[in-house]
């Protein structure tokens, strides 16, 4: 008896030491890249990053990058606005503060014109830093990462020349909207504008007879280019209309342009959040998850927190679908890309180097989407990883639909729709009061656009050749 | 004989005056060589975008003179300075009246009192913008509670201004209330032993020898918060960044915007430099203003 106790006992042992050996070591993916991850042990790197879902998939994974390379990590983080702020303080200063730093197309523009970012080709083409083939490029979607490449013409040149940053995750403007709501008052999706601007109208006044109230639709509208960037670009850009003309004067003020600013305007009036001018895209997203709104018209991958029942008392009740069609039946969703560029300022580009390559690395964004909902991930392999598919499959009225309308983004509907050019942040920031002085009723659409865009072409004079 | 730096007397006495006046005179050119700087800078089209600084003259100021923003800022900048002086002036002389009658629990009063002065302004502006919030803030709900109709607070431009020199008043009535309680309890017992033998009435004892004993307390007050509202950034741009369109749009609003957003330095420090000037004028007017006031009460 003793010694079948002994046997039980040294067989249990075997088998939890083969368990331990057999535990996969978090780093081993890491280590098998043409790639010193140590050359530079003992540096230390500061990060700047914006207070967004990316981040909070970004940090807990931080200890595997120090543990695998030695460099020490420090980082802040600030709410959007702020961040950008902060930034450009420490960019235009020379402080070099930041070595690697959160970032999107439309500030690239600016800070390549400027000199603030470090072209990546050079490190991307350096065999001493890069396992180009372990690294794998052409993983990534096209949109987001070409829209992260610039030659520097103004006007255009996207996805040429220089390569500023590493698109981490990408996001789309899309309806969301309750599905038990829209059952409930015998509502239907939206497939144009004049039926959005109804159906909305509709579940603003059914929504007054909840308790508590529910409202009709969220959107951001702070004065900022970002009120623009979202649901309202989404629908100009479908009305075929652009923010700047080839020869660098505004085009917000052709009478398609009026057109459909006024129908997003009666919108907001009409179904907005009240207070909509100091409405921030956390407000509309955490009060969208608390079940104010029947629908928002801002960014898709909110859906992961909409959809998680820790976060949002919505999970399971929602619906997605594309954003409403144009006249003639266009759909188009403008694009925004969280990417991580480098300082120019920094101190130590190659340790920075190394970081990008691994918070980019298909294994760390498949971590970061799988455990710590970074979405939507720009890497083929990490959106049709079986894990990630089965997570998200879920999202919506249908099977896949959510993921249907990311794959119909990434395929065909989205875009960055800005014009290329260092000051699209200021153009933002005036079309932004021009919405809001629409909105406030203190100037007709038609003139708050004209004057908005009499300001663009005061301050595109200076890119004129 | 040895001084108790230990440097010679001699020495230390030919350089005595130099050396107490050195902290003074680093902190004047530490104060002058940045604004002088932003002078300089206003008359280029300095931009840190296009990497522009060339001389241009008055050209800033001649672009501000036919600018509408800059106007719609120097309105905002004085209407929210008079708003937020008159309120908190007016709310502070009340607060320090009542907590100089000797109530029940004064010293509680006191310390309650003093707590929001205690609090960085950019986090008081976080917290009212919270309790402003139109659907899930405070304010609305009591509002609802007792029948009354809801605001939209920071979200409209009818009652921005108004929201932001409510928490404005918030963060400095205590301010301006501990001046006033101390220029109170300064005040001499005398005339108004003589006041009350007379048997004169409240009103006329406070019309006819509080407000005039305490002028210069008051004028005191109005430069500091006249200087401090003139100069206004941290709250607005904490809660509603000079919107919704421009109704808050303060200069220093509109400065930073010019500067830290779309990076156009030389405008932004153009818009500086007239701020400087009203501030420095105004401020010219309330010291003299001040001494006068001095002279009349203490004689001289």
């Amino acid at each position: 008896m003793k010694k079948y106790l002994l046997l039980i006992v040294i067989g249990l042992i075997l088998l939890a030491s083969s368990l331990a050996l057999s535990q996969e070591d978090p780093l081993a993916y890491y280590k098998q890249a043409k790639i010193n991850w140590r050359a530079f042990e003992g540096t230390q790197l500061t990060i700047g990053l914006n207070k967004h879902p990316f981040t909070e998939s970004l940090r807990p994974l931080l200890p595997h990058f120090e543990e695998l390379t030695g460099i020490k990590v420090a980082y802040v983080i600030l709410p959007e606005e702020e961040f950008f702020e902060k930034l450009l303080i420490d960019l235009s200063s020379g402080g070099g503060i930041f070595d690697v730093y959160m970032t999107s197309p439309m500030f690239e523009w600016r800070y390549q014109y400027a000199g603030w970012i470090e072209d990546l080709n050079q490190f991307w083409n350096n065999p001493e830093l890069t396992d180009q083939e372990w690294y794998d490029r052409d993983d990534f979607y096209e949109k987001p990462l070409r829209a992260n490449m610039w030659d520097g013409t103004i006007g255009g040149g996207l996805g040429q020349g220089r390569w500023n940053a590493i698109p981490v995750m990408a996001e789309f403007f899309c309806q969301v909207y309750r599905e038990d709501l829209r059952e409930k008052w015998g509502l239907t999706v939206p497939t144009n504008y004049p039926d959005l601007l109804t159906t909305l109208t509709k579940a603003a006044e059914m929504g007054k007879k909840e308790t508590p109230q529910v409202y009709g639709v969220a959107n951001r509208g702070i004065k900022s280019w970002s009120t623009v960037h979202s649901g309202y670009f989404t629908a100009f850009s479908t009305y075929g209309q652009k923010d700047i003309n080839p020869d660098l004067t505004a085009a917000i003020n052709t009478p398609e342009a009026k057109g459909i600013t006024q129908i997003w305007v009666d919108i907001l009036q009409k179904a907005g959040p009240p207070g909509w001018p100091n409405y921030t895209w956390y407000d509309a997203k955490q009060n969208y998850a608390a079940g104010r709104f029947y629908e928002i018209t801002d960014c898709d991958f909110f859906a992961a927190t909409y959809e998680n029942p820790a976060q949002s008392v919505v999970a399971g009740k929602n619906g997605y679908a594309l954003p409403a069609a144009a006249p003639d039946g266009n759909i188009t969703s403008n694009m925004w890309t969280w990417a991580l560029g480098m300082s120019s300022f920094s101190k130590y580009k190659e340790a920075a180097w190394l970081f990008l390559l691994w918070a980019t690395a298909p294994q760390t964004m498949l971590d970061g989407t799988l455990i710590h909902d970074n979405f939507n991930p720009t890497r083929k392999s990490v959106w049709e990883n079986p894990a990630v598919i089965e997570k998200t499959m879920k999202w919506g009225t249908e099977p896949g639909q959510y993921r249907k309308i990311v794959d119909d983004m990434y395929a065909m509907y989205g875009d960055i729709r800005w014009t290329p050019n260092p000051d699209v942040t200021t153009v933002g920031d005036i079309w932004a009061e021009a919405l809001h002085e629409a909105y406030e009723g203190k100037k007709p659409v038609e003139q708050a656009l004209e004057d908005a865009a009499a300001k663009i072409n005061e301050w595109m004079t200076k890119w004129k050749k | 004989m040895i001084n108790p730096f230990g440097i010679k007397e001699s020495f230390w006495s030919r350089r005595k005056a130099f050396l107490l006046f050195l902290p003074a005179f680093i902190i004047t050119v530490g104060i002058l060589v940045p604004f002088g700087y932003s002078v300089v800078m206003s008359f280029t089209d300095f931009n840190l975008t296009s990497g522009t600084s060339n001389f241009i003259g008055f050209g800033n100021y001649l672009k501000m003179t036919k600018d509408s923003e800059f106007w719609n800022s120097l309105k905002v900048t004085l209407l929210f300075t008079l708003g937020a002086v008159i309120f908190e002036v007016g709310i502070g002389f009340v607060a320090a009246y009542l907590l100089n009658l000797g109530l029940l629990g004064q010293k509680l009063w006191r310390t309650l009192f003093l707590l929001p002065v205690m609090l960085p302004p950019t986090v008081a502006a976080i917290m009212w913008k919270l309790m402003m919030a139109p659907i899930q803030g405070v304010f609305n709900y009591l509002l609802q509670l007792v029948g009354l109709p809801v605001s939209e607070w920071l979200g409209s431009s009818s009652t921005a201004l108004i929201s932001v020199i409510l928490i404005d008043a918030y963060v400095f009535i205590p301010f301006v209330g501990m001046i006033f309680l101390a220029g109170i309890q300064n005040l001499p017992k005398e005339p108004y032993e003589a006041a009350a033998v007379d048997g004169v009435s409240s009103w006329f004892t406070f019309r006819k020898l509080t407000i005039p004993l305490l002028k210069p307390v008051i004028l005191i007050v109005l430069l500091f918060r006249i200087m401090d509202c003139l100069k206004h950034f941290d709250i607005i741009y904490a809660a509603t960044k000079g919107g919704p369109a421009s109704a808050t749009m303060t200069l220093s609003v509109q400065s930073y915007y010019q500067s830290f957003r779309w990076t156009n330095m030389g405008y932004s420090f153009a818009h500086l430099v007239v701020l400087w000037a009203i501030v420095y004028v105004l401020s010219y007017l309330l010291v003299e203003k001040w001494k006068k006031a001095v002279r009349e009460v203490h004689g001289g």
